[in-house]
């Protein structure tokens, strides 16, 4: 909950709960009650059936999409991880303050009920990696062709040094592209998409 | 070509599969939970007792710390926590998925993770024990609700467990008369 406004439509909305970068400073102090914990709490309380415990928090793709619609992400579908629907739903056309065209932005909640129980965490950057591949024969160049590669932001929500960064989808692991590592989380992953679109709860 | 030189070049053939597999390692998938607690703090104090400077320290990489899992160096920074107290984070890697020993019902599990941490010319290995948590209520279809943390360590001979998952495990280092390190804590 970002920057869910509806601008790309041409109409400006907060949303409910609200925040703000200023939240950022509540993080380091995971011990006290902040404004920012109380804010949390509240969309924990609007999915169905959010359990609590000592190990792990957490709740079941369905009860999270009804979640999704009542914080007002009416239009908020659960899917199956796909690319070309993620890559769409990370970047559109829209109109902007002055009713310009302009490109934008939105993330994507990506999530895997893979073992051990799964997790669900927000993909919010793309870009392309392009490669010159070149064939040689001794030593002589034959060939020389381009090869592209997508890569996606990701927040996998593990705090500091845990592992946010560009990754690649590589068999079934997510594989870093900056550090020789993979997260083993795509075996089973699914998306929660159209987040772009946001109307104000009524109960808020 | 006659047979005994075939069939010679044919067992040499099928030795080589054989021979690269000695060279074979283990690859690194690293554990991962919903909620994980993977980091160590660490405390460095010089001769009269005061805390070294980790910025310096650490900027001009006079500590280091190298995973034999990934094998890749470990991020290391300097935090200050809620009671003042400043020292040095060490980020350790969660033990290899496929090295995990797990319970019949596979709602909990242990495994180990090793660091070496190189301080001058000195190096001190730390071994990390994993324990893995799954909750109750969790299902096959649920995002959340497992638990990954280091439930005890063990430096220099001194061994301490967490007394629970939030606990982050403190190694205390100490320099001696003669410049040198060693551990006087582990907590």
């Amino acid at each position: 909950m970002y920057d869910t406004s509806n601008r790309f439509l041409g109409n400006f909305q907060q949303t409910f709960p609200l925040f703000s970068l200023s939240d950022t400073r509540d993080i380091t102090d995971t011990q006290k009650e902040t404004g920012l914990a109380q804010r949390l709490r509240q969309i924990a309380d609007s999915i169905p059936n959010y359990t609590f415990s000592p190990n792990g928090s957490g709740a079941n793709a369905r009860d999270i999409l009804k979640g999704l619609h009542r914080l007002g992400y009416t239009k908020a579908e659960y899917k199956n991880y796909e690319f070309e629907e993620l890559y769409r739903n990370l970047t559109f056309d829209g109109f902007g303050y002055f009713g310009t065209k302009q490109k934008f932005q939105r993330g994507v909640l990506l999530a895997s009920s893979g073992y051990p129980s799964g997790h669900i965490w927000f993909c919010d950057g793309y870009y392309e990696q392009g490669y010159v591949v070149t064939k040689k024969r001794f030593l002589r160049k034959t060939k020389r062709w381009n090869e592209y590669e997508d890569c996606l932001y990701m927040n996998w929500g593990w705090g500091k040094d845990g592992g946010n960064g560009w990754y690649t989808a590589d068999g079934n692991q997510w594989y870093s592209r900056e550090k020789n590592k993979s997260v083993g989380l795509n075996i089973y992953s699914q998306m929660f998409i159209n987040l772009s679109t946001y109307e104000l709860p009524r109960n808020h | 070509m006659n047979y005994r030189v075939i069939i010679n070049y044919l067992f040499l053939i099928a030795l080589l599969p054989l021979t690269s597999c000695s060279n074979h390692e283990e690859n690194y998938t690293p554990m991962i939970a919903s909620y994980m607690q993977r980091y160590v703090e660490i405390k460095i104090e010089s001769k009269d007792g005061s805390l070294l400077d980790y910025d310096s320290l650490l900027n001009n990489q006079g500590i280091k710390a190298w995973s034999n899992l990934s094998k890749s160096q470990l991020p290391l920074s300097v935090t200050n926590n809620d009671k003042g107290d400043r020292y040095i984070t060490l980020y350790t890697d969660t033990p290899n998925q496929t090295l995990m020993s797990f319970s019949e019902n596979r709602r909990s599990g242990v495994g180990t993770s090793t660091a070496t941490l190189h301080i001058g010319k000195q190096q001190f290995e730390l071994i990390l024990f994993y324990k893995l948590m799954v909750a109750d209520w969790v299902e096959s279809h649920s995002y959340g609700g497992s638990s990954l943390f280091i439930d005890a360590i063990e430096c220099g001979g001194l061994h301490a467990t967490m007394s629970d998952d939030m606990q982050s495990p403190r190694i205390i280092l100490t320099q001696k008369e003669n410049g040198e390190f060693y551990i006087r804590q582990v907590e």
